[in-house]
């Protein structure tokens, strides 16, 4: 490529931005860059040599947002390419409930009129089905409300399972339409100085340089971890896991559930993820306290349609710092936590956003300060996401033993503590939720998210609330409510079946959100 | 699977100490959200408070009278007279003037603009003039735009007060009295300690009041969180110098009244003017270290000939360690105090009345530790931000004398460091709002951005809008001259606001606000 870019752009402003790794990560980060500044020059590079790692995921229901709203790109060819389908939430086969939902909206940390306090405390022991909208439809295998006017769409509750293959399909198409060059090359060599990388050298005998280089390589970290040697801080103290055996099957006569399953599992747990044609599952489990075969076995006996399988290697933890010199690591590049809640390509969206808007109100010009604040946030969010899954850990008291109890007694929850001493005095109040969730990154899971593991796995705690039978009746009302209109709704079957109708348009404004605090005239 | 404390006991019973409206708007609050408890008010006499004639708001009291309490507003006006302020004009720095007003002004972005107010009002020769509707509205001497069907467009969330504290006081007991709140008048001997902080308060009759929570309302003094319990004190000196204040006042005649509080800088402090509707009110704030009460008392009255007789009041800034201790709550000045250079105290009032009450009732009265440890968390995040907000006054002002030097470099930033430096690298900028500032932060990038603006602090990344943005701009400043010139005056808008609907009994809403 053009060697002397760099050396000639004297001004210091980055105008030339190289992606390395055609991954979801990558793609990604092109396409927010190059749609929100389209005066950069972006090139992802990508390897054939390299498959993509991943077979299907879900998302939160952030992602939606990142796309539709942030990027404006249409719901309608998304839909068509990518084919994912719903996933209002989570359910837990966790603790010592039979199971309970994890919801995108809120439910628990809401007020239903007429009732004294918050909805979380009307869940007590009893198991409960019926908390909101979304987990009385995920109760019933159902994903969208039946209206006069077809499906009620509400976006906050509404997050994706996706193919990995179909969105890469889906993201490089748009890549191309945007304006981002794509080259298909390998990397043999990187070149730096004091300044950070100085060209990437490549099979073709070209090389590839660019003002700012945004490694998305995955796990490898070639440009962030590898060259810059920049230090990772391993999350071992709180996330034991640090294997998965995968695998799936073709789903025959299975009907779509609308939500992710995590299964307790020995030592470990399990997801499964449900595409329109597939089932995908995976047992993460910590292998000081389980063989691959015993894992394996475990796994299989549980699924015993799963055709073949395979075994991921990977380690929870992130790079010290995100943006160092002139290199941005995104995605699994930066950092990785097991999937437990979905958070990989939620964080990729907050990533690529939060780069784009540091460029932006730079103006191309980004100070070490900038940087700062960039990898401050990064790492705010990578330490929400650890805190927040080691409370999964350290209080599901679904098995005894040995993997179980090092998980009760060693997982270090950081943060999560001051809320964790808070609900177990107070349980599932949200009067202090301001100084208890200070920063953003924590209002992904915020209250709701907090109260929906330690309700859901019943932790002990001492103001319990025992509702008047007035209050009783209103209660029972509301599920019973809940219950009618879930038993009515959309399975994902048919509501998949309305979108993909020629006629039928994605309402207008559906992910616009308010921005900012400050007015906007 | 619950696990329940037996040992835990329920509130039933709270007095509070003081009759000032700091222990008035406790009461009030605690018996309007919790009408089971017995609130009693014990009116015990402050003395050495930092007490003016009028007291200047900001935005929060109105909106926790009117939104939290639910109080009538006809009532609200006819009860305590107040004029209005749309925030405060400082003569501080090298412009003429800036504003910090309640309305997002300069972090405010117009569509057609591509960036953020304040980029336009700058740190170079453009005058901090007419950048919103309030900046607008204070040079035009005029309090609320006219609404489209002629209404004064009054926001209770973008509006400040003057009030007579004593006239506030007998609205606020009115209150009290009809939620059943006892006041009783009567001196305090003694507060006597016990196993959670105090066990009761022996008066000087040798009566004894017992009680479960004891609320301090008795000003600096602060009887009960300083001196019976010997909480910490934390100053804010030498970062915040001044110690004394001067304060005096004459009788408005024909004067108009301003619809902001006026501050200017001086030698060896600040003054302050407050209009109502009698008297104008003005006071010099000096530290005793840089001057002496003549000299300043002298500066003050060279800036407003007609003050009457002055009074010197003297304080310490900073807080105690908690506001909550075991059972005993500290209110407004008795748990911490900032002079008034941003007015800040009965925004913290309003806010340790609403969360306290708030917190007796979302706990079915049993406090437990962790409540008390969050809404220490919250006040003092609240004090300190107040306290970091103050120091870019000082660390930014231009100004020679000793004074000055001094509490410029002895200004402390605290966590508003980074927003500083952020400041310093980009200008007013909003894109690291979230990662900076706390959701609620009361000030937020408008306040602290005015302030830096204002005082023309320079930023790296030079921006400067094209002919063609400027031009809009001034059309967007034009606009709101032009709306400010045809807005209400102070009187127009009393009258309105007066002549709606008569109060029905005039309480406080008893239902509990919405939590959070």
């Amino acid at each position: 490529m053009e060697m002397k870019a760099a050396l000639d752009n004297k001004s210091g402003k980055i105008q030339k931005v190289l992606v390395l790794g055609g991954g979801s990560a990558g793609f990604l980060a092109a396409i927010t860059l190059k749609i929100k500044l389209p005066h950069l020059e972006v090139t992802v590079l990508r390897s054939k040599e390299i498959g993509i790692i991943g077979v299907g995921e879900g998302t939160t229901n952030t992602v939606p947002f990142h796309l539709h709203d942030y990027l404006k790109l249409p719901p309608k060819p998304f839909y068509e390419i990518a084919q994912p389908t719903w996933k209002l939430g989570i359910r837990f086969e966790w603790g010592t409930r039979p199971h309970f939902n994890y919801v995108f909206g809120l439910e628990l940390d809401t007020r239903h009129k007429g009732l004294a306090k918050g909805t979380g405390h009307y869940c007590g022991d009893a198991p409960y089905e019926y908390v909101g909208y979304p987990s009385s439809l995920m109760t019933h295998n159902k994903v969208f409300f039946r209206t006069p006017q077809g499906p009620r769409l509400n976006p906050d509750e509404m997050a994706l399972h996706i193919e990995n293959e179909l969105l890469v399909a889906w993201l490089d198409g748009q890549a191309r339409s945007c304006g981002v060059h794509i080259m298909d090359d390998t990397v043999i060599e990187v070149l730096q100085d004091e300044g950070g990388i100085t060209a990437l050298k490549l099979v073709s005998g070209q090389s590839a340089t660019a003002d700012l280089f945004v490694d998305s390589s995955g796990f490898v970290s070639l440009l962030l971890g590898k060259t810059l040697k920049e230090p990772f801080i391993s999350f071992k103290h709180a996330l034991f896991c640090d294997k998965a055996v995968v695998g799936g099957w073709a789903r025959a006569d299975e009907p779509i559930k609308p939500y992710t399953t995590a299964e307790t599992m020995q030592c470990g747990w399990a997801w499964q993820i449900e595409h329109e044609n597939r089932i995908n599952r995976g047992y993460v489990y910590c292998s000081s306290f389980i063989s691959d075969e015993e894992a394996e076995r475990e796994f299989r006996s549980k699924n015993p349609k799963v055709d073949k399988t395979r075994i991921v290697k990977f380690i929870s933890g992130c790079y010290q710092r995100g943006w160092v010199k002139n290199v941005v690591g995104i995605g699994n590049a930066y950092g990785f936590v097991e999937p437990l809640e979905a958070t990989s390509l939620a964080t990729i969206c907050l990533q690529a956003s939060t780069l784009t808007e540091t460029l932006n109100s730079s103006k191309g010009m980004v100070s070490e300060l900038a940087k700062e604040l960039y990898n401050r946030r990064g790492r705010r969010a990578w330490d929400s996401n650890r805190d927040f899954l080691g409370v999964h850990y350290k209080f599901n008291r679904r098995f005894d033993n040995p993997f179980w109890r090092e998980c009760w007694a060693k997982t270090d929850i950081g943060a999560g503590q001051e809320l964790v001493e808070y609900f177990q005095e107070n349980g599932p109040s949200g009067l202090w939720r301001v100084p208890l969730f200070q920063g953003e990154e924590y209002r992904n899971y915020g209250m709701e998210g907090y109260f929906a593991m330690l309700v859901g796995m019943q932790v002990p705690y001492q103001r319990t609330y025992e509702p008047e039978p007035r209050e009783f009746e209103l209660w029972k009302k509301v599920q019973m409510e809940l219950k009618q209109a879930a038993m009515n709704a959309y399975s994902v079957k048919e509501a998949l079946d309305i979108v993909r109708q020629p006629e039928f348009e994605w309402p207008a404004g559906l992910y616009n959100r308010p921005q900012g605090i400050g007015l906007r005239r | 699977m619950h696990i329940e404390r037996n040992d835990m006991k329920k509130v039933t019973d709270v007095l509070v100490v003081g009759g000032g409206y700091s222990g008035l708007l406790a009461a009030v609050n605690i018996k309007a959200k919790a009408p089971a408890l017995n609130v009693q008010v014990l009116r015990h006499p402050i003395v050495d408070d930092f007490s003016t004639e009028i007291l200047a708001t900001t935005s929060a009291l109105p909106a926790h009278l009117l939104g939290d309490l639910g109080v009538n507003g006809p009532a609200l006006m006819r009860g305590i007279r107040p004029t209005f302020t749309l925030g405060t004009r400082y003569e501080w720095g090298p412009r003429d003037f800036f504003d910090w007003t309640y309305e997002f002004q300069v972090d405010t972005k117009y569509a057609k603009l591509s960036h953020e107010s304040g980029y336009y009002v700058g740190d170079g020769a453009r005058a901090f003039e007419a950048v919103g509707p309030a900046s607008a509205l204070m040079s035009a001497g005029r309090v609320f735009l006219r609404g489209p069907q002629g209404q004064p467009q009054m926001n209770i969330n973008r509006v400040g007060y003057h009030v007579n504290p004593r006239t506030l006081e007998k609205f606020l007991e009115g209150l009290a009295t009809g939620l059943g709140v006892i006041l009783r008048d009567g001196r305090m001997a003694e507060a006597i300690r016990g196993e959670e902080g105090l066990s009761g308060i022996r008066l000087e009759t040798g009566e004894v009041l017992a009680a479960d929570i004891f609320v301090d309302a008795t000003g600096l003094q602060s009887l009960l969180l300083g001196k019976a319990l010997g909480t910490p004190f934390h100053s804010f000196a030498p970062g915040l110098a001044c110690d004394r204040a001067i304060v005096a006042s004459w009788a408005r005649g024909d004067q108009p009244i301003r619809p902001h509080s006026s501050v200017r800088a001086m030698e060896a402090g600040w003054c302050w003017q407050i209009d109502s509707e009698q008297i104008i009110t003005c006071g010099h704030g000096f530290s005793s270290a840089h001057t002496d009460a003549a000299a300043a008392e002298g500066a003050l009255r060279a800036l407003y000939p007609k003050c009457g007789v002055a009074r010197v009041l003297s304080f310490s800034q900073g807080r105690y360690e908690k506001s909550w201790n075991g059972n005993v709550l500290g209110v407004g000045n008795a748990a911490g105090f900032i002079e008034p250079l941003a007015s800040a105290g009965t925004a913290v009032l309003a806010f340790q009345c609403q969360w306290f009450a708030q917190t007796l009732v979302d706990c079915d009265r049993i406090i437990r530790p962790t409540l008390m440890k969050q809404f220490n968390k919250r006040w003092q995040r609240l004090l300190e931000g107040e306290r970091e907000f103050l120091g870019l006054f000082y660390r930014f002002n231009n100004r020679t004398e000793r004074f000055w030097s001094d509490a410029r470099e002895r200004s402390h930033l605290g966590d508003l460091d980074i927003v500083v430096r952020c400041y310093e690298d980009l200008g007013p900028d909003s894109v690291y709002r979230a990662t900076l500032l706390h959701e609620l932060d009361p000030i937020n990038c408008e306040g602290y951005y005015s302030v830096l603006i204002g005082q023309k602090a320079p930023w790296t990344k030079r921006w400067e809008p094209s002919a063609e943005e400027l031009q809009i701009w001034q059309m967007v400043q034009e606009n709101w001259r032009r709306k400010a010139a045809m807005a209400f005056t102070f009187e127009e808008a009393m009258a309105v606001l007066l002549g709606a609907p008569a109060n029905q009994g005039g309480g406080a809403r008893r239902a509990m606000a919405p939590v959070g």
